[in-house]
């Protein structure tokens, strides 16, 4: 069967993750100033080195403007109603164990299909939830520690190895980079870090999953991969929030480094709370997310799938600074109903025989406006790099909207860029196929839309893949016929 | 001069990211003088042969020259200009101001006219060009600017032409700068219905150059084919937006450029085309290539599509890179020297453009102008 | 034979390509009037063979020596080399567009007449020689007006190449897969040309896979190539043998 009947189960569903968890909070008054980022910065008991840090990004940010170029309408966002902190109560100061943490979050976690109880996880996964601000439970962590592998949240980073943060905080995605990464560098509450020390092997997927719940909060993580000399991991990411009438922001920053040999693979299924059928609502997803391959031959790996959020903008990048380091970028990004996906990614190629490829899948469906906006840029000393990039547009429906703009800036003639991209709909010769075989209408999409974004899809880890499948098709729902 | 109500494009406006903006800055934009009759009388006798079956018509500095231009009973009225944002008619508002004469050519309902436009850069100038094509006319514009001057010439031109129903165009430009030219540019084309136009343009020479184009497809079933190609040595810089409106249905759009920029040279070029809602089974190709030869040279390109509706099928491609290793190979494993086959290997890469240039007569001109950056190469082109 | 009669002499020739050692000691002798088939199983470094002969780049010899006609060919640039005579019929030849066919063909026939103190061809004469080669190979006019293998088929390729070879008259000829992805029709197409080319005073090297293409083109001797050398040399009779029992035997009995 059963991938159709099940797909066509999920179809007609809507939003599923649109529920609130009741559950007491504790949040900062909204508004903004250097009060709340002291504040902020007291709650975690972080050291003088990250309250200054955060300051000089507050104080930077107050000189910026919000950026307009990007292909989008937005409502302005007044960042004195958002509320920049908001933890779930706890009596202690913080998660010991799972058995600390509040059943009723571990209910919510159930629900989004991510058991945080090792004894029913996902096979394999160690997970970190982020619940609004702050990080709830990391699983798995005995066997991790074991590994040498630091997987935690962000705050517990900050108490237990300061000296890496020090080291690299801020060191792939500098606190005045662009708006959104400046604000968060200012009042990010929490995320998460991981270290993979040399030639470790991480010995599991490690995952983090978001999910902002309470109302007029913004939600501002940061998430820190260090793979030290010839150490792997892959990492997970899967964010979902309630359905609300107002739109909410979240402005992340991930920064990976990679040195000498070692390798990153950075999957993200991102399913924030799309707004309604009319653009009400949803989540303003301005995420800035960077590599950085330091070292040789390292390599960094981002795949996304967007289906969320009311506005996606985000750039995904790779710094290809070492020598034969190789930079990829997988992305499928779905627009529908009223949705923006402005994203895409940037190669910076540094170092000699730097290599990149970038595949892009957009999806326009119902009034969504799809952007990718890619720059592949080839500095002079990047003897012999190599880039491929593919990016494909499919459009559903007469009033959507798939927009590319890449940039390709070559300084170096011993390099070749190509750059392929086509827009068309899905095929009518297609669809009667299906159609002809005895598939439905909305099945037929399916299969096709899959089978577009199928390059992609391989690039994830199974799970996240046979999520992303069905996402997509919970995503499309209403965008036949 | 009053203030212009626009301004001087920085480089943050998008559409002038990749121009050499300090250059223009430097670029002193005067009112033109008209050239004195010995003057006049010079250039004449160095004009190369008119072209068979052609008008012509010269402009030097922007002044139609009566002395050696074919006489014409060309006029039209004054169209209005697309260009919106504006940075992108700073230089266009700048013609308009200092320009002296305006060139009308219209030709009338059912006519076919072949016409041949030479325009002479001495100092500072602004030639203005103002076309308009009735209901199924037909206009061989053929434009050339030659070389002529060894010193730095500021040449602001302004195209416009009105291509009307069912009307065929066909806008050959052969921009042959001298080498210290400053060349700034504006076309405006209105596409009206069941028409089809043919843009044509070779850019070499000039210190520095920058064409702002806007097409936009007005009527139904308009078809619009642009090639363009700019070869870029020595430290000159090459840049070129074009932005295409398709703003009826079933509109064709091709667009092809071939850049190469050898020594230190920069070649730019953006091609951005939108799709609006009102304007379903379009078409969109494009496709743009550069070449870099030289060890500090430089390409950008963007190759820009805004669609809005979903009745579309658009393409594009871009590249940029050095000659391909395995044809170098093959031409040298049958004997061919290396810097012949280089040269043959960079005319076959703009070669996709050249051939499109119709008219024999300039193109076999234009093959051996070109003898001088692509040695050996002329021999090469197809079809002989 | 004697190695000073040998037009091609290979002694314990050694190549990589990028990291991979694909020659490894290969040793040949190549007399003029001559055919040579080498034969082998997929990835034993036939076709590398044949780029390191023409010298192309990526292709490092770390050792050995090849002489062509007396003189020390590894030390010339691949243009010299052809210029010298010795072409190279390719497995995948390139498509240049842009670039005309008959042009190419001007050029190179000029080139090697240059190398030879000859004067340029006259264009009348060469177009009527092009013409006779074109009939051999029953290739349509409308060659004469298109780019450089631009849209030909696999097999207007192979005959391209065959034709290329007509009119360049090479004294050795090292052909690269000449009959892969050809139908019967056309695989006598091409092994006409090549006969056509025979004479005392050439070589020819047929670098195959199968068989078939011997059953056309009567090879003088026949050479297994794998690993990197030739394991097995023999007359005619050792590509029907192949034919009938395939490499592996030969592979076991080598290691």
């Amino acid at each position: 069967m059963t991938e159709n009947a099940q797909l066509h189960d999920l179809v007609g569903r809507g939003y599923q993750h649109g529920f609130v968890t009741d559950i007491e909070s504790e949040t900062l008054p909204p508004g903004l100033d250097e009060n709340v980022v002291r504040t902020i910065s007291r709650i975690k008991r972080e050291p003088m080195f990250l309250t200054e840090w955060r300051l000089q990004a507050f104080r930077h940010w107050l000189s910026l403007r919000e950026p307009t170029w990007a292909h989008v309408r937005a409502e302005p966002i007044d960042y004195q109603s958002i509320s920049y902190y908001s933890a779930p109560k706890v009596k202690t100061d913080g998660p010991k164990s799972l058995d600390e943490v509040d059943p009723r979050l571990l209910e919510t976690y159930e629900k989004l299909g991510v058991p945080l109880h090792e004894r029913a996880r996902l096979a394999g996964v160690a997970v970190d939830a982020v619940f609004d601000s702050v990080s709830v439970a990391t699983t798995f962590k005995d066997r991790l520690e074991k590994a040498g592998v630091i997987f935690c949240s962000f705050s517990d980073a900050v108490q237990k190895h300061p000296e890496l943060l020090e080291q690299y905080l801020g060191s792939v995605v500098p606190l005045t980079d662009n708006f959104y990464a400046c604000l968060n560098s200012a009042v990010f509450s929490d995320g998460s870090f991981v270290y993979i020390p040399k030639g470790v092997r991480c010995p599991m997927e490690l995952s983090t999953y978001f999910r902002i719940n309470a109302a007029k909060t913004g939600q501002f993580e940061r998430t820190l991969i260090v793979a030290d000399q010839g150490s792997h991991v892959s990492y997970l990411e899967g964010c979902t929030a309630p359905m609300r009438d107002e739109n909410q922001l979240h402005a992340a920053v991930v920064e990976l480094v990679a040195m000498d040999d070692a390798e990153i693979k950075y999957s993200t299924v991102q399913n924030w709370y799309p707004g309604d059928e009319n653009g009400v609502g949803g989540i303003y997803n301005f995420v800035t997310k960077r590599g950085e391959c330091r070292g040789r031959n390292s390599r960094i790996s981002w795949t996304q799938v967007e289906t969320g959020s009311a506005i996606t903008w985000k750039y995904p990048g790779c710094v290809l600074r070492g020598e034969n380091s190789v930079g990829e970028f997988y992305s499928v990004a779905l627009a529908n109903h009223c949705q923006q996906a402005d994203t895409g990614t940037k190669m910076i190629h540094i170092g000699a025989n730097t290599r990149s490829t970038i595949v892009s899948k957009g999806i326009s469906a119902g009034r969504g406006q799809n952007t990718y906006r890619g720059l592949v840029k080839i500095l002079s000393t990047a003897q012999g790099a190599r880039n491929f990039t593919q990016c494909d547009s499919l459009l559903m429906g007469d009033r959507c909207g798939a927009h590319t703009f890449p940039y390709v800036e070559v300084k170096n003639p011993t390099a070749i860029v190509e750059h392929e991209a086509s827009t068309s709909r899905i095929s009518e010769d297609q669809l009667f196929y299906c159609l002809q075989r005895g598939i439905s209408e909305e099945d037929a999409v399916n299969m096709i839309v899959n089978g577009f974004c199928k390059s992609v899809f391989k690039e994830l880890p199974m799970e996240f893949a046979v999520e992303a499948q069905n996402l997509l098709a919970v995503s499309l729902e209403g965008a036949v016929g | 001069m009053s203030a212009l109500p626009a301004t001087m494009p920085t480089p943050r406006d998008e559409h002038w990211k990749y121009a050499n903006l300090r250059g223009l800055a430097r670029a002193r934009f005067e009112p033109s003088v008209s050239p004195p009759a010995e003057t006049v009388a010079r250039i004449t006798a160095a004009l190369p042969k008119p072209l068979e079956g052609f008008e012509r018509i010269v402009l030097i500095d922007g002044f139609v020259s009566s002395v050696s231009s074919t006489p014409s009973a060309f006029t039209t009225t004054s169209p209005i200009s697309i260009a919106k944002l504006n940075a992108d008619r700073y230089f266009l508002e700048l013609n308009r101001r200092l320009r002296s004469d305006t060139l009308r050519l219209a030709v009338a309902r059912h006519q076919k006219r072949s016409v041949e436009v030479v325009v002479v850069s001495l100092g500072t100038s602004h030639p203005a060009i103002e076309i308009a094509l009735a209901e199924g006319a037909e206009l061989s514009l053929i434009e050339r600017h030659l070389p002529l001057s060894a010193d730095a010439t500021v040449i602001n031109l302004v195209i416009f032409a009105v291509v009307g129903v069912h009307a065929q165009f066909e806008l050959s430009r052969i921009v042959q700068a001298s080498p210290k030219a400053q060349h700034v540019e504006t076309i405006e084309l209105r596409l009206c219905e069941g028409s089809a136009s043919k843009f044509f343009q070779l850019t070499t020479g000039a210190a520095l150059s920058r064409t702002t184009a806007f097409a936009a497809h007005d009527g139904r079933d308009s078809s619009l084919e642009w090639h363009a190609a700019a070869l870029g040595e020595g430290t000159q810089s090459h840049d070129a937006f074009v932005h295409v409106a398709h703003s009826a249905p079933s509109a064709k759009t091709l667009q092809q450029f071939r850049g190469i920029a050898a020594d230190r040279s920069r070649v730019s070029f953006t091609g951005h085309m939108r799709v609006d809602t009102n304007a379903p089974y379009a078409q969109c190709d494009q496709s743009l290539k550069c070449l870099l030869t030289g060890s500090e040279a430089e390409a950008d390109v963007r190759p820009q599509l805004e669609i809005l509706t979903d009745a579309v099928r658009a393409s594009h491609g871009a590249t940029v890179g050095k000659l391909d290793p395995d044809m170098l190979f093959y031409l040298l494993s049958r004997g061919i020297p290396e810097e012949s086959a280089s040269s043959l290997l960079k005319w076959a890469f703009v070669s996709d453009v050249l051939r499109r240039l119709s008219n024999p007569a300039i193109r076999a001109e234009i093959e051996y102008s070109l003898e001088r950056v692509l040695p050996g190469a002329v021999a090469a082109r197809s079809g002989t | 034979m004697t190695e000073i009669q040998a037009m091609l002499s290979i002694k314990d020739l050694r190549t990589t390509v990028g990291s991979r050692k694909v020659l490894d000691g290969l040793s040949l002798q190549v007399s003029a009037g001559e055919v040579h088939a080498i034969m082998g199983p997929n990835g034993s470094g036939k076709s590398t063979l044949a780029f390191t002969l023409a010298g192309r780049p990526g292709y490092d010899v770390t050792g050995g020596s090849v002489s062509y006609c007396g003189e020390d060919l590894l030390s010339l640039e691949p243009e010299a080399r052809a210029q010298r005579g010795l072409f190279l019929g390719f497995q995948y030849p390139v498509e240049i567009p842009g670039v005309n066919n008959v042009y190419l063909l001007k050029a190179a026939l000029n080139a090697a007449r240059k190398q030879r103190g000859l004067p340029e061809v006259d264009a009348l004469e060469f177009l009527m020689l092009v013409r006779e080669k074109m009939k051999i190979m029953q290739m349509d006019e409308s060659f004469l007006s298109r780019g450089v293998n631009e849209g030909f088929s696999g097999g207007e390729k192979k005959r391209n190449e065959i034709l290329q070879m007509l009119v360049l008259e090479p004294s050795l000829a090292v052909l690269d897969e000449a009959d892969s992805g050809l139908d019967i029709d056309a695989l006598k197409v091409v092994a006409n040309g090549v006969n056509a080319l025979r004479a005392p005073d050439r070589a020819i090297v047929l670098v195959t896979h199968y068989q078939r293409l011997l059953d056309y083109i009567k090879p003088d001797r026949v050479h297994v190539l794998a690993c990197g050398k030739i394991i097995r040399s023999g007359g005619p009779e050792l590509a029907r043998e192949l034919e009938a029992r395939g490499y592996d035997w030969l592979l076991i009995e080598a290691a």
